[in-house]
């Protein structure tokens, strides 16, 4: 597992589910994700549970939980590819949390579960976002117009995939 | 065979199973989908039971059931979103009964769900399915490379999507009704 001074990667626990849901409910990580407001930690239970095909991670900075990902895996005809997301808490926003978790993800679908395509939706506005995709490889395939409702109005969506070679 | 001749309903679940079956493991629909051949009855029976989102449609030709469709609303932050996904018995099809599942599954967005978009994917070289969509004002948004597998390769899809305005605004005039 890969470390630097302060970030820690981790499979996320039950335990989690409290510090998953404050997250999730900031004003700026619901403004890319796709969760409303006002979800309650008694609902949250299964966004923090490790099944066979979906597998969630927790970044810790200093010991502290600073974001979240979860890789879901896919059956049958689409078993070479699988999705993800990403969210880091703003208040640690800059410290490099999105790139951890990214590589994190990556390392997991690609080198232990065989994944070949690793793909996700990523709302247009979300430019910081999309920079770091870019940044390991992934690619915009297609623009899903008025994808998903956003502070009151209809926002656009990008695929991005990454192929192995 | 005209359009008039294919009957769309809603699944039955107690006596379409079998031809639900039978088409979705033909290998030609399984082809153009993601289905996998030599699935059982009872996975199907097992799947309309425990899925209580999507919306499945049978078409019927002189009371065969000959294709069929699943339709979904996305929910959440995607209310406004549908998807769906149609299969077609291999010898019915060019009859026409794609377009009567299509405009079943767009009357129920449109006139009834109030659905402002409407997305499937598509693999890239299924020329018809993707001129059958382009006729109901499906557009291309993108191409998904290598999305699947199929007969021993990993080929791409289209993802195309259909949206709609908002009737909110619209001033409906009451003479204009037609309903019974």
């Amino acid at each position: 597992m890969t470390e630097t001074s302060a970030i820690s990667i981790r499979a996320a626990e039950p335990e989690d589910v409290a510090a998953y849901t404050r997250i999730h409910g900031l004003p700026e990580v619901m403004q890319e994700t796709s969760q409303p407001p006002y979800m309650a930690v008694s609902e949250q239970a299964r966004r923090v549970t490790n099944t066979p095909n979906e597998r969630i991670l927790v970044a810790e900075w200093d010991g502290t939980i600073a974001g979240f990902a979860s890789l879901t895996l896919y059956a049958g005809r689409r078993a070479h590819a699988a999705s993800f997301g990403i969210a880091v808490d703003p208040e640690f926003a800059g410290r490099g949390i999105g790139s951890e978790l990214l590589s994190a993800i990556i390392d997991l679908g690609e080198q232990w579960y065989g994944i070949k395509r690793l793909e996700l939706k990523v709302l247009v506005e979300n430019e910081r976002a999309i920079r770091l995709y870019k940044r390991f490889g992934f690619e915009i395939e297609a623009t899903h117009r008025q994808y998903a409702q956003r502070a009151g109005r209809y926002v656009d969506a990008y695929t991005m995939a990454r192929l192995s070679p | 065979m005209s359009n008039s001749d294919v009957i769309i309903r809603a699944l039955d679940p107690t006596t379409d199973v079998e031809a639900w079956t039978r088409i979705h493991n033909q290998r030609q629909v399984a082809f153009g989908t993601l289905r996998i051949p030599f699935e059982s009855p009872d996975f199907w029976s097992r799947r309309f039971e425990a899925d209580t989102t999507t919306r499945a449609l049978v078409a019927e030709i002189d009371g065969r059931v000959v294709g069929g469709a699943g339709f979904e609303v996305r929910g959440r932050r995607a209310h406004h979103v549908g998807a769906f996904g149609m299969g077609v018995e291999v010898e019915y099809q060019g009859r026409g009964v794609g377009s009567a599942l299509l405009a079943a599954i767009v009357d129920l967005a449109d006139n009834w769900y109030n659905l402002r978009r409407l997305e499937l994917e598509v693999f890239a070289e299924n020329a018809a399915g993707i001129a059958l969509y382009r006729k109901f004002g499906f557009e291309v948004e993108g191409v998904y490379r290598k999305y699947a597998y199929r007969e021993g390769a990993f080929v791409d899809a289209l993802a195309m999507a259909r949206l709609r305005d908002d009737p909110w605004h619209t001033q409906h005039d009451e003479k204009d009704s037609t309903h019974e």
